[in-house]
Parts: C-alpha cells; sequence; structure tokens
C-alpha cells in the first residue's frame, strides 16, 4: 500500500509544494493585512504619501475626448505643432495637489510623446501646455528679457488665456537656457504663494510651457494683526529652533501671504500642501555661523485668522 | 519493491533549484545596477532642534522611484549616511540621490553628510573622483541640494560621474545617463513638489526630459523656481548599458 501511496502522490513533491504554497499564503496573508488601515483613518485613505504615485489615469468616453481633442489641436496650433495624429485622451487625477484634469498628450510618427496639455474638466480652462519634443537647437539664439516678454504675451493671447494685470517679471533659468515670464497672483493686495501665470521660453525663442495656478483660498473671518502675529511667533520658535540655531537665525521678513498647508513640522499630516490656501502670516528666518553650514533659511507660517502653524519651509 | 518514479529521486531537487533560480535570476540581474539614496535628516532634527518631515519624505520617494526603475537600492540616513558609507558604494553606483546642503567647497561641488551628528563632513566631487574611473558609466543622478545644477566650469559632480554637460535632444542621443540638480537656493517644498512630479512622470513611462519639462509645467513653484539638467533627453531612467523601450532612440 505505501507503493501504491507515492505512486498516487509522490510524497516529498507534495511536501516541497505544499510547504511553498503555505509560505507563499502566508505572504499573501501579511501583505494584505499590511495594506489595511485601521477605520479610523478611513477618510485618509485617499491622501498622497511619498514615495507613492502622484497621478492616476482614468479614461474617458468618445463622447467626453471629441470636442477635447478638436480643442487640443487648436491650442497645439497655436504653439507650432501641426499634423499630428490621434492624441490620447485620458482624466488624470491629480493626488498630490488634489484636482482632476483633462489631459491630451500629442504624439510623433514614431510614437513618441511630443506635447501635453491639461484642461480643467468643470470650466475647460487651460491648466498647463507643454511641448516634449526638446532638441538642442532650442539653445540657440539670443532672445533677452524683452523679447521673451514679448513671445509670452503672444503666447498667452495665441492659447486663449487671460493676459494677468500687471507688469510681467522675467528671469532667466537653467543657465540662461530658458526664459521664466511669471505673472504672480495677488489677491486684495496680498500674494498668493506659488500661484499664476507662467510662460516659459527657450533661448531660442521657442515655446517651452505654460502655467496657469489659481487654487482656492479659504474664507478668512479675521485677521491677526502683525503685533499679534510677532507673539504667536515668539512663542512658537523655542519649538522650531534650539537655542544655538536661534542665536544663529535673523527675522528676515514677517509679512501676509497665501499659503498651502503643510507638514513641515507636523508629520501626521498628508505628505502633499493643502487643496485649500489659508492667508498667513509668514517668518522668514536666514542663517549664519555653525548653523549656516547646514541650513541657509526657514520660514514658519502662522494662520492670520488662528495663530495656529500651518506649516513653513526650508532651504537647505 | 515498489516501481521507481522519475520524480521520486528528482521532484524535491529540481523543486528547489527551480524556486532558487526564480528568486535568484532577478535579484542577480538587478544586483548588477546599484541605485544609492541618502537624505540629510539629522541636520534640522537634531542639531537645528527643528522637526522638519520633508527629508524623509525625499527618500522615501527616490528610493520608491529608484526601485520602480529597477535599480537594485539602499536607502541611507541618519547615522547610516556616512562619508566613508557614500564613497564605499559611490565605486560601483548605477544610480544616486542625494538631499542635503550642497555647496562649492574649496571651489568643488559637494554636500554634507548626515552621519547621526551635527559636525557633518562634506562629500566633494574630486572625494567621488578618486573612487571611480573617468568613464565607469552612470545612469540617473540626482543632486537634490542647492546649486549642485549650476553650470560652472566648476561644477563637475556630473563629469566624476561620466555624464557630460550636455543636453542632448529628441533627435540626439548622449547614452542612457540623466544629472538633475538645482540653481542657486531652493526651499524644500518646491523641490519636493517637482521630485514627486518628476518621479511620477519617469515611473509612468515618460523619458527623464519629458519627465523634467512635465514637473515644470503641472507644478506650482516660487517664481525664482530653478532647476536644471544634462544627458539625454529621451533616455528613460531605465538601468544599464542600454534599453529596450519601444519608444526610444
Amino acid at each position: 500500500m505505501p507503493g501504491v501511496l507515492r505512486t498516487a502522490a509522490p510524497r516529498p513533491l507534495l511536501a516541497a509544494v505544499l510547504f511553498t504554497a503555505a509560505l507563499l499564503g502566508a505572504a499573501l496573508l501579511v501583505g494584505t493585512l499590511s495594506l489595511v488601515r485601521p477605520a479610523s483613518l478611513a477618510a485618509d485613505l485617499d491622501r498622497f504619501d511619498a514615495g507613492e504615485r502622484a497621478t492616476e489615469r482614468r479614461a474617458v468616453s468618445a463622447e467626453v475626448a471629441g470636442p477635447l481633442v478638436g480643442r487640443a489641436r487648436a491650442l497645439w496650433r497655436a504653439i507650432g505643432l501641426a499634423a499630428i495624429g490621434e492624441p490620447e485622451v485620458a482624466l488624470v487625477v491629480d493626488r498630490f495637489h488634489g484636482r482632476s484634469f483633462h489631459e491630451l498628450t500629442a504624439h510623433d510618427a514614431q510614437g513618441r510623446p511630443i506635447a501635453l496639455l491639461r484642461l480643467d474638466p468643470a470650466t475647460g480652462a487651460l491648466a498647463s501646455a507643454v511641448r516634449l519634443d526638446f532638441r538642442e537647437r532650442l539653445l540657440s539664439g539670443s532672445t533677452d528679457a524683452a523679447a521673451a516678454t514679448a513671445v509670452a504675451r503672444r503666447t498667452l493671447a495665441a492659447l486663449g488665456v487671460r493676459q494677468p494685470e500687471g507688469a510681467p517679471a522675467a528671469r532667466a533659468a537653467m543657465n540662461g537656457a530658458l526664459w521664466v515670464v511669471s505673472w504672480p497672483r495677488v489677491v486684495g493686495g496680498v500674494p498668493v504663494d506659488r500661484d499664476g501665470t507662467t510662460v516659459r521660453i527657450w533661448r531660442s525663442g521657442g515655446f517651452h510651457s505654460l502655467t496657469v495656478s489659481e487654487r482656492p483660498l479659504a474664507a478668512m473671518a479675521r485677521r491677526l494683526s502683525v503685533e499679534e502675529a510677532r507673539r504667536r511667533l515668539e512663542a512658537l520658535l523655542p519649538g522650531l529652533l534650539a537655542s544655538g540655531a536661534l542665536a544663529d537665525a535673523r527675522l528676515e521678513r514677517l509679512d501676509l501671504r497665501w499659503v498651502a498647508p503643510n507638514d513641515t513640522f507636523a508629520a501626521e499630516r498628508a505628505d502633499a500642501p493643502g487643496m485649500v490656501l489659508r492667508l498667513a502670516w509668514v517668518a522668514e528666518f536666514r542663517f549664519t555661523g555653525e548653523t549656516g553650514e547646514r541650513v541657509r533659511a526657514l520660514a514658519a507660517w502662522i494662520d492670520a485668522e488662528d495663530g495656529s502653524l500651518l506649516g513653513g519651509d526650508v532651504i537647505r | 519493491m515498489h516501481e521507481a518514479r522519475w520524480w521520486h529521486r528528482l521532484g524535491p531537487p529540481v523543486l528547489i533549484v527551480s524556486l532558487a533560480l526564480a528568486l535568484a535570476g532577478p535579484a542577480t540581474a538587478l544586483a548588477a545596477f546599484q541605485g544609492s539614496v541618502y537624505s540629510n535628516i539629522t541636520a534640522f532634527d537634531i542639531c537645528d532642534g527643528t522637526p522638519n518631515t520633508t527629508p524623509e519624505k525625499m527618500r522615501k520617494a527616490a528610493t520608491a522611484a529608484f526601485a520602480g526603475l529597477g535599480f537594485a537600492t539602499g536607502s541611507f540616513t541618519r547615522g547610516d549616511f556616512t562619508k566613508a558609507r557614500f564613497l564605499e558604494r559611490a565605486a560601483t553606483d548605477w544610480a544616486v540621490y542625494v538631499h542635503s546642503h550642497g555647496d562649492f567647497y574649496g571651489g568643488k561641488p559637494g554636500f554634507r553628510v548626515d552621519g547621526g551628528k551635527c559636525s557633518q563632513p562634506v562629500v566633494t566631487s574630486s572625494d567621488i573622483g578618486t573612487r571611480r574611473t573617468g568613464s565607469q558609466r552612470t545612469n540617473l543622478v540626482v543632486m537634490s541640494t542647492c546649486h549642485l545644477g549650476e553650470n560652472r566650469t566648476a561644477n563637475d559632480m556630473p563629469t566624476v560621474y561620466a555624464i557630460e554637460k550636455v543636453k542632448s535632444g529628441y533627435d540626439t542621443w548622449n547614452g542612457p545617463e540623466f544629472y538633475l540638480g538645482y540653481v542657486g537656493s531652493q526651499w524644500d517644498s518646491d523641490a519636493f513638489a517637482f521630485e514627486t512630479l518628476f518621479w511620477d512622470a519617469l515611473l509612468g513611462g515618460a523619458s527623464v526630459g519629458a519627465s523634467f519639462d512635465e514637473a515644470l509645467a503641472n507644478g506650482a513653484f516660487i517664481a525664482d523656481f530653478d532647476a536644471n539638467w544634462w544627458g539625454s533627453y529621451s533616455y528613460h531612467g531605465i538601468p544599464g548599458f542600454g534599453q529596450t523601450c519601444a519608444r526610444c532612440l
């Protein structure tokens, strides 16, 4: 009988298979459990954690895609791209910034992406456009700040983007390879941190990209005075800087700005900036001495309504 | 005597060898292309009293990206991010990421290591050059520090990694290599946002150059935010001497 049993089911092989299966099963169980979050964190399931993919791409129906493709072709013609094949259309969920876009990608004859644009799904407004077909000749030429600004203005008009108020700033970036022409966003006389309209132009005068950022602002019931903000800052400082670093610190500015709250000083928050901007008193410190050998600057953002610490920033 | 079946004798060893090969194959292949991620956390948390979350986020994002691209990635911070550790691995690195304080020291580009203490030594391009031959290839170098993306003659950080300081465009090819750095002093939040978008585009199948451009266009940055690159625009960040993606040149 033992011989018959071995013939029907070879024991060493069966044992090895069962052992391997058990190991795989255990690994699968542990892996699955590690992905399960407690119910208390259920509301945070969609929040972005560093190391995860920042975007998700979802298909859109032909009915939605059709009009978008027509508009995209017109926009691409405006930045010098013509005769493009059928573009790829997707709904991009930007988990990092907490917003979604219709994204259209143009490809060349070899199937390589050569341009991309993003439209607001609700309003159809152009949020960004970028050419992805860099060639070395874009670095030649002698476009100066005035010429770059003129090109930027013409580009806005061609793309149907409202000309922002005020004079733009033109700044050479990438060691002179790229001109960045920007109209920072200002609301009620207060700058909105990192928002505004930006056009980037290669040294040759060729189009690099356009970005329009206008994030929502919170309604603020009251505003702390600068004296109140200063007192709040003094109370917060011992928790932000050790005494040695404080001695090396110089308060460079304390002024109002709209900022996106972040987790710089609060690890329990999401790893991405807040979606709704809040008015803040921004205290910026610069460092010298021993501290300055490791850290150049630190900014602390104090909520202008309730005095809480909204986050901040660091230059290494 | 019962009838002996071939699997009685061969089954277990064949199974063991098969499993070993299945596991060792990819590991061996990946081990050929080492990636190293370093982030300086101590400079803030201990030395300056600021509980700052950004360096750890940068480390996690870069580690996931390197691993996702296929590099056999080691990740180091605090007491594990020392000058000795960095230089030891520098000899065999195919991909390198550093987030720390960067500057020019005695005219040489460099950065401070962590080491878990406040007296943080500097690693310069000269130090790295002693551990590598001039032609030893590197695929991907990201210096997430101030200044090390500047186009000064003195900035030989790309060249010690055998990455030429040229921008090869869509119609040219300078090998599977890319160097990314920042110009001037940059805020951490801008660098983190930029790198998050850069890694995301790269892992989504875009080339390194297109990922750089997408990150610039799709983020919200301070007006004077400034990053730079050298290498091959159309390289896809895949480890090794060449690449196999359908859309690559």
